[in-house]
């Protein structure tokens, strides 16, 4: 029996008023959005008009001045002119300020279709939290959320924060020793936070830019457009069953609005090889030949074929607790890393005799029905595309017919650029997605039919070492 | 749905009063019952017997903060279900910690005066915890009333761990001064 257990039942009886704003400031409970009251409401719209009568013409060059400095840092991530890019979209800056939403650019990579936007005002202490969650996944904090809105149907994007590049110091990255005496290097929190926080926000305007991602898959075959809304919502993380930390969301609480954005035509060039290149899996002695690539400016794809049904698929197992479970998962890591290895000294050959070599792996998979594969991976930025004129891998070149700039318009959708573009259509797929800058790639499983592209982290996510 | 909305369904005696509620507060209450119980079964059962527990109390009781009231339910629950499974010896560490940092509240040879009626001291509580400057509040309810653990509360406040728990110890001192000053101690008895 503790003294202090009247203590700890008064406690709990404390004003509703404490606990509850102590709850909402905690993130404990969503914060609330209060509207003025219309008299005090009308002051504020008069001092408001009085400053900005006063600071306007400062304010729009302030503001617009932003945008354009954020849509320069795009061309140069993307280096649209360098390499001639055509699946970019740049778009014209509002004349005056005023929106709260800013769209700025659009970019296709033949995969994922990436929409830049500056919204404002968001203050600074809300970024914090954005990246302290993005960052620390401890939850219970405030961030944004993007959701697209296609001919009525919704789909919630991937949210991330604009970066332009990813190099970091020694000293930014912990070594911890895991159990088994391996050694990884991890990237302190505060060392991306520091990152994000250059590279995405604007202090002076308050103004952040953020990176929505749509998923090709995810929209309806032939969409030229996309509707995008922007809004704010509470997270709580929670546990689920097994201990996991789940999100879970609030209503909206505060939106910015929607807006259409172009999907630029994908300038994917699709290449089957005269003859395949057969490799097997020593892991266990399966084999599969590699028939083609898909190239385009932001990616490559390789188009693969398995000659045996070797790849459980990762989706349709219940648990990975069972020992078959753990068999079917370290069988798929064997082939991650044999397909690591088969590209790992790969290229392309540009027509002025220029070399790029392609930046790793990763992969991702689809169900058993079928043996067809695609695995690909990102450029660290772009590459002209139009001038490939050989893929080396392995030690063997394929050499690239002449492209015909949009070999599928009129014929098929700008989607069917990725994996809907396959004879095989409907097949459930692998897509290796990189960590452009990072030793390490991700493993996102996908399932068939699946629309919400947010449940990739969920459905499963792996890390693995390539080195 | 506005709590005011919700509230008015339970007095209707309407089904769809805990649908509402689960949906809106759910996440609140099991994250009480979860910092206090540390385990997921018995958070949901706890979180499920708020839902009777608010069932049962409306009508008669209106709220004026659905919130707090639902959690203080969560609280209640989930704090007699940690101390009985402390005593069997079977999980309620969260609670025994709380309540031997609440100790120190209480001088040595003291014991929280059994002749003060238990709202005598809610409103005495209330009252120092008024008093405190908003950040030490801050923590001080985290940590007292939902039971939230000091790294948690060091994350969300961007402290040190070590500051808060500097910052709880300084507190849990002024709140023993607090007490022995109000004459809420008194000489702990042997029986």
């Amino acid at each position: 029996m503790y003294r202090s257990e009247r203590l700890l039942t008064a406690i709990g009886n404390l004003d509703d008023e404490i606990v509850e704003t102590v709850g909402r400031r905690q993130g404990y409970l969503p914060a609330k959005t209060s509207r003025p009251a219309r008299r005090k409401l009308w002051r504020t719209l008069l001092a408001a008009a009085i400053i900005a009568s006063l600071l306007g013409c400062t304010a729009y060059a302030v503001g617009v001045s932003i945008h354009a400095k954020r849509q320069e840092q795009l061309r140069q991530r993307y280096q649209v002119e360098e390499n001639a890019v055509t699946s970019y979209a740049e778009y014209a800056l509002p004349e005056a300020p005023g929106p709260s939403m800013t769209l700025l650019s659009s970019y296709n990579d033949g995969t994922v279709v990436h929409a830049y936007v500056d919204i404002s005002p968001v203050p600074e202490d809300e970024v914090r939290d954005m990246f302290m969650f993005d960052t620390e996944d401890d939850g219970l904090v405030h961030y944004l959320a993007y959701l697209s809105t296609v001919g009525g149907g919704e789909a919630l994007t991937h949210a991330a924060f604009f970066t332009q590049d990813w190099e970091f110091a020694p000293d930014d990255y912990v070594t911890v020793t895991q159990a088994d005496g391996t050694t990884q290097n991890y990237l302190k929190p505060e060392a991306k936070l520091a990152r994000y926080f250059a590279q995405s926000y604007d202090a002076e305007t308050q103004t952040l830019t953020l990176d929505c991602r749509f998923w090709l898959k995810d929209l309806p075959q032939g969409a030229a457009q996309a509707g995008l809304h922007v809004f704010s919502q509470d997270v709580w993380a929670r546990p689920d069953e097994n201990n996991n930390l789940i999100d879970e969301r609030s209503a909206i609480h505060r939106d910015f609005g929607t807006i259409k954005v172009d999907i630029p035509e994908p300038d994917t060039r699709k290449v089957l090889f005269a003859e395949p290149l057969a490799f097997t899996n020593p892991a266990d002695n399966c084999s599969a030949r590699l028939i083609g690539v898909e190239l385009s400016s932001g990616a490559i794809t390789w188009l693969l074929t398995f000659d045996e049904e070797v790849l459980p698929y990762l989706g349709d197992l219940k648990s990975f607790d069972g020992e078959a479970s753990a068999a079917a998962f370290e069988r798929q890591r064997s082939w991650v890393r044999r397909l690591d290895a088969l590209v790992a000294d790969a290229s392309v050959t540009l027509s002025d005799g220029r070399v790029i070599p392609v930046p790793g792996a990763a992969a991702n998979s689809g169900n058993q029905e079928s043996p067809f594969r695609l695995y690909g991976v990102g450029w660290e930025g772009t590459i002209p595309v139009a001038d490939v004129v050989s893929v080396r891998v392995s030690g063997q070149r394929f050499d690239l017919p002449a492209w015909r700039p949009r070999p599928w318009a009129g014929k098929e959708s700008r989607s069917a650029c990725g994996f809907r573009a396959q004879p095989q259509a409907d097949l459930p797929f692998f897509v290796f997605s990189p960590m452009a800058g990072s030793k390490f790639f991700h493993v996102n499983l996908t399932s068939p039919g699946m629309k919400n592209p947010t449940a990739y982290g969920q459905n499963g996510y792996f890390i693995c070492r390539t080195e | 749905m506005k709590d005011k909305e919700i509230i008015d369904l339970y007095w209707r005696r309407s089904d769809a009063a805990i649908e509402e509620t689960a949906r809106k507060y759910g996440g609140y209450c099991h994250t009480i019952a979860y910092n206090i119980l540390e385990n997921f079964e018995d958070s949901e059962e706890c979180v499920n017997d708020t839902w009777l527990g608010a069932w049962n109390s409306m009508p008669d009781k209106r709220p004026a903060k659905l919130a707090a009231f639902l959690g203080k339910i969560t609280r209640n629950f989930a704090i007699s279900r940690g101390i009985a499974k402390s005593r069997e010896k079977r999980g309620g560490k969260a609670v025994i910690l709380a309540l031997e940092e609440l100790d120190e509240c209480i001088p040595d040879g003291f014991d929280l005066s059994a002749v003060i009626e238990a709202r005598e001291l809610e409103l005495a509580l209330c009252r120092f915890v008024r008093s405190l400057p908003e950040t030490e509040r801050q923590v001080f309810v985290s940590r007292y009333w939902y039971l939230d653990t000091e790294l948690r509360i060091a994350k969300r406040q961007r402290f040190s761990k070590s500051k808060v728990s500097a910052m709880l110890k300084r507190t849990r001192s002024k709140l023993q001064t607090y007490l022995q000053e109000e004459g809420l101690c008194t000489v702990q008895r042997d029986y």
